[in-house]
Order: structure tokens, then C-alpha cells, then sequence
């Protein structure tokens, strides 16, 4: 039986010191790679040589979709959902055609495994619901609302 | 949830409550002591006796926090441990987040043995948890006196902030407050504690002879206000409802 083929997603960090609480440096693209072969190994799977990279708060680039179909990835193996991630806004329709082409999607640090239409659905409401709150949390309406007391 | 246990959560910021659910409560503890059980090599018995005298599997406190971590992922491994709880205060828990639940992914054991030098030191959740959250304190063993934990309610809590905002370099207002108004909370194992993650809390050693084993985990309504935590490493969906199902289907189809 032939071994699962995920192309890696890797996250270029806009700091390597200190880019989130609780983490000292940022893991290197090497690291990543590593740590991302390793866990497509326990998942009975293979990484690819050729990986994506996606810029934090940038997100990930159409291309990786013309990247999936020439390599033949067959799932993809993020380090983490943050590479999908512009500004407050998780890219659903990118991932949600990522979905479409592999139906497999593995995240490494979130510890996520998609592999059926129900869980993939699931984990779309989450994103889709995280990206309206976010919205709303950070909006002046809402900051002027809560600055009120919840009265309108 | 009962109109009384509802005032008093709103007033206070917590409530003691029996489980909705018995029979899943017990499910749950027999599936932990069984996985606790597992990881020590040892054979079960009485599930209260074995989980009340844990601490005698232990010499040292570091061998109990290591076996607490190994506990804490074994636990999830095979067992949705948020959504038997929830399930198993059912009657309470959606009165307070609602039919959209987020749960928390990997709930938190607590083991404390007798003597255990490292009780939770004072702290409250929120910030950095949302304060729309709700945290479900669930005790294995009955947990009274010092198998406990304390907590000052509301308007403590609000005191005490407030004493230490005027005076941040001095703890004696803050620590005044402590001692006056913390409540050393008495909840048998059957019932459960629901309270507001922006309480101040803690625990002191141990000193009643029995291990205490205890669970918390947090649930908040899908479109609560986000705390400081990533949504999408601390928590994942427990519920949606069907209409909110529709909705998020419909916005994606229509975008």
C-alpha cells in the first residue's frame, strides 16, 4: 500500500524572537520540515520534498492549489491553521478548495486531522464563526457597544 | 437551569450543582481511574478508594505531576472528556453559553496529593481566558476543607482587584481581602462548581489525607467574545445548532 503524500505548509514568522506568548524563537523553515516529515510519518504518511510557505498574517498564495495538482499531494500538513491566516481572517475558501482537491488536511501544532467531509465541515463553522468574531471584536461598533454597557 | 442556581451564579459568579446526568458522570470517573490505573500498572478496585488514595502509587511530588501530564493526554485519547461533562450537566450548561458551544480540547486534571507543596497559587482565568466562558470545577472525590479550592466571589474579587490597582506594590489590602473574604468551597462528587473565570481562585496544600483528583475545563458560546487564547489550539466545537449550521452554509455558498 502506497503512502499518503502530503505537501508541507510551513509559516515564514514576521518575528523570530518572541513570536507569540509563551515561545522564545520562532521554529526555523528546517525545523518545521523536520518536525512536519516526522508527523506525516506517524500518520503513515510521506512529506514531499517541495513544501509551501506561507507568510504570517499574509496567508498562503492561490498557487499552492496549481502546487497540489503537479506535485500529486494527495493531503497537506500544516504546520499550523495560522498560515491560512490574513490579518483577522482565516482564508476558508482557499482551504475550503485545498479541501476539494485532497480531502485530507493534517495540523501540526493545533494537533487537527480532517479527513472526512463531517470533520472538515466542522472545523469550516469554527473557522467561519472565529473570523466574524474577530471582526466584531475588534470593530469600533463594538468596542463603542460594550463601552455603553450593552444598551443601544 | 433552576432559577435559584441561575441568580446565584449571576450574583456570586459561581454555583455548586448536581449532575443532570449521573450515569455519565460515572462513566467519566471510571474511565479516568481506568486510565490512571493504566499508566501506574495497577489494579482497580473501589473507584472512590483508588482515586482518594492515588497518591499512595507516588513517592515524590515530581513522579505525580509527570503521571498528571501523562493522565491529562491519555484521558482525550479515545474519550470526548468536554463532551461528557457538558452532557453530564446538561441542564445547567446550555443555560449558561447556549446551543453553540465551543469546549475546551484537553481538559485539566489536578492531582493533589496529601502534603503536595504545589497547591494552584491565586489567579483568576480571565483575561487572558474570555470572561464569556464558563469553568466547570469537577471534583472525582469529594473535596472539602483543604481538597478543595477557595475562591472569592464577584464582589470580592472586585474588592480586591480594586485594593490591589491602588497599592500594586503592597499585599497587604490585597492579601486582607484574601483572608476575610475567600470561600474554602465544600463539593461532593455527584455535583460540580460553575464559576466565572474572573474570580480569583486557588488551593492550599493538601492536608486531608486523601488525594484530591479533579477535572476544569472551560466552554463558551461559538460567538462569544475571544479571550487572548487561540480559539483554534484551546478549543474546538462541541455543539452547533441546526440553524447556525444553515446559516454558516448559506453565508459560504452566498459569498
Amino acid at each position: 500500500m502506497s503512502k499518503l503524500r502530503y505537501l508541507g505548509v510551513t509559516l515564514a514568522y514576521a518575528n523570530t524572537i518572541n513570536p507569540e506568548p509563551g515561545v522564545k524563537r520562532a521554529p526555523t523553515a528546517d525545523e518545521q520540515i523536520r518536525a512536519l516529515a516526522n508527523a506525516a510519518a506517524r500518520q503513515g504518511g510521506v512529506l514531499l520534498e517541495q513544501v509551501a510557505t506561507a507568510k504570517q498574517n499574509e496567508g498562503l498564495d492561490q498557487e499552492v492549489l496549481r502546487t497540489i495538482d503537479e506535485l500529486g499531494a494527495e493531503a497537506v500538513y500544516f504546520l499550523t491553521i495560522d498560515a491560512m491566516r490574513r490579518g483577522n481572517r482565516i482564508d476558508a475558501a482557499l482551504l475550503q478548495s485545498i479541501w476539494l482537491k485532497t480531502g485530507r488536511i493534517d495540523m501540526l501544532i493545533e494537533d487537527v486531522r480532517l479527513t472526512d467531509d463531517g470533520s472538515f465541515n466542522e472545523y469550516l463553522d469554527m473557522i467561519s464563526a472565529m473570523n466574524e468574531v474577530r471582526e466584531r471584536d475588534s470593530s469600533a461598533a463594538w468596542i463603542d457597544l460594550i463601552n455603553r454597557g450593552g444598551q443601544t | 437551569m433552576p432559577d435559584a442556581n441561575f441568580e446565584e451564579f449571576e450574583q456570586r459568579g459561581y454555583c455548586v450543582v448536581p449532575a443532570s446526568r449521573p450515569d455519565t458522570l460515572t462513566a467519566l470517573r471510571v474511565h479516568i481511574r481506568d486510565v490512571a490505573f493504566r499508566l501506574i500498572g495497577a489494579t482497580a478496585g473501589d473507584v472512590d478508594v483508588d482515586l482518594n488514595t492515588l497518591h499512595k502509587h507516588f513517592s515524590t511530588p515530581d513522579q505525580a505531576t509527570k503521571f498528571r501530564l501523562e493522565l491529562t493526554t491519555a484521558m482525550v485519547e479515545h474519550f470526548d472528556v468536554g463532551a461528557a461533562v457538558f452532557e453530564a450537566f446538561g441542564n445547567y450548561l446550555p443555560m449558561l453559553v447556549g446551543n453553540d458551544v465551543l469546549a475546551q480540547r484537553v481538559p485539566n486534571v489536578v492531582f493533589q496529593p496529601p502534603g503536595d507543596p504545589h497547591p494552584t497559587e491565586l489567579h483568576r482565568d480571565a483575561p487572558a481566558n474570555s470572561p464569556y466562558e464558563v469553568v466547570v470545577w469537577l471534583p472525582l472525590v469529594d473535596c472539602f476543607g483543604t481538597k478543595s479550592m477557595y475562591l472569592l466571589d464577584r464582589k470580592s474579587s472586585a474588592e480586591a482587584l480594586t485594593a490591589f490597582r491602588s497599592n500594586p506594590d503592597g499585599q497587604r489590602a490585597f492579601q486582607s481581602v484574601l483572608e476575610e473574604r475567600a470561600v474554602q468551597l465544600s463539593v461532593p462528587y455527584g455535583s460540580a462548581l460553575l464559576f466565572w473565570p474572573a474570580l480569583f481562585h486557588g488551593s492550599v496544600v493538601n492536608t486531608e489525607g486523601e488525594s484530591r483528583v479533579s477535572l476544569n475545563t472551560r466552554f463558551k458560546n461559538l460567538f462569544a467574545p475571544l479571550g487572548m487564547k487561540d480559539p483554534f489550539r484551546y478549543f474546538s466545537v462541541l455543539h452547533t445548532s441546526p440553524l447556525t449550521r444553515m446559516g454558516m452554509q448559506f453565508q459560504r455558498e452566498e459569498a
